[in-house]
């Protein structure tokens, strides 16, 4: 069972690479912190079933559950917007470049599917091993290697092209 | 952190761990916690409740089908259930076609039906 001091000191630890995951799904920095709390607040309720060897792996896969549907949502308002032709959908998500990403690298990640996007910013950030994320996202070791792999290859096509 | 990509690794806003330390303290005084049979009725009733549209709301051969097509009567359209559907075409102020999926029929909501 994972005890509430664990979880704090999960927190002083990881907040940081998460809150940075959430943020290249989100690109809205108070939505990712949310995303952070509320990813956190959902490992407590589990917390019975939870071993402090087992929750580090279980806090990315909550997160990235949450970031992942977060994304689909905005994606269908961001369609429904431009349906009605109540707003313009062009860029209306990207963060100020001059303290985040280039413009383009946000673009870039956006346009990647949901599954490398994952394997990519976890490896990018998480500081975790290939293994260790593959566990957190219940791939086979190979298929993080290779979707991180496939995600750097189109990033750099996005952004030499 | 790789920055072949100029990734920044920006810091996150202050006060975090107070602040998931207060959710914690609301978190762990609750009473009672609805099990899963308890949080699962009433996710169906809240869905239930949201699906069901008012009859005002919706031509009567709507509520047959769970998914409409929302189309702007061009070329544009969009798949959404049925609630969704059925709240913005009465909140968006502009005309809105709502299609028949399983039928592929165009019946209106917004405009009276389509000539």
């Amino acid at each position: 069972m994972l005890r509430q001091e664990d979880l704090e000191a999960l927190f002083v630890k990881r907040e940081r690479s998460l809150f940075n995951i959430a943020l290249r799904w989100t690109f809205n920095e108070a939505q990712a912190d949310e995303l952070v709390q509320e990813a956190f607040l959902k490992v407590w309720q589990q917390r019975r079933r939870v071993v402090p060897e087992t929750a580090n792996a279980y806090l990315y896969q909550t997160l990235n559950r949450l970031a992942m549907k977060h994304a689909r949502r905005r994606t269908v308002w961001r369609r429904v917007k431009t349906l009605l032709g109540s707003g313009d959908a062009s860029q209306d998500w990207l963060l100020p470049a001059d303290q985040y990403d280039r413009v383009e690298v946000q673009e870039a990640i956006q346009a990647l599917p949901d599954g490398q996007r994952a394997v990519l910013l976890m490896a990018e950030f998480s500081g975790l091993s290939q293994k260790e994320i593959g566990q957190a996202l219940n791939l086979p070791t190979g298929t993080v290697g290779s979707r991180r792999h496939a995600a750097l290859a189109k990033l750099k096509e996005l952004l030499d092209g | 952190m790789d920055d072949r990509f100029g990734l920044k690794n920006v810091a996150p806003p202050p006060g975090g761990l107070s602040r998931l330390q207060r959710r914690l303290s609301r978190e762990n005084r609750e009473p009672v916690r609805l099990g899963w049979i308890g949080a699962a009725a009433a996710a169906l009733l809240a869905v239930s409740w949201v699906l069901q549209p008012p009859a005002s709301e919706l031509p009567a051969w709507a509520r047959d089908h769970p998914r409409l097509r929302i189309t702007d009567g061009v070329k544009s359209s969009l798949t959404l259930k049925r609630g969704s559907a059925r709240r913005l075409a009465a909140s968006s102020g502009v005309t809105v076609y709502l299609v028949d999926v399983a039928e592929s029929r165009e019946l209106a909501s917004t405009a009276g039906p389509r000539d």
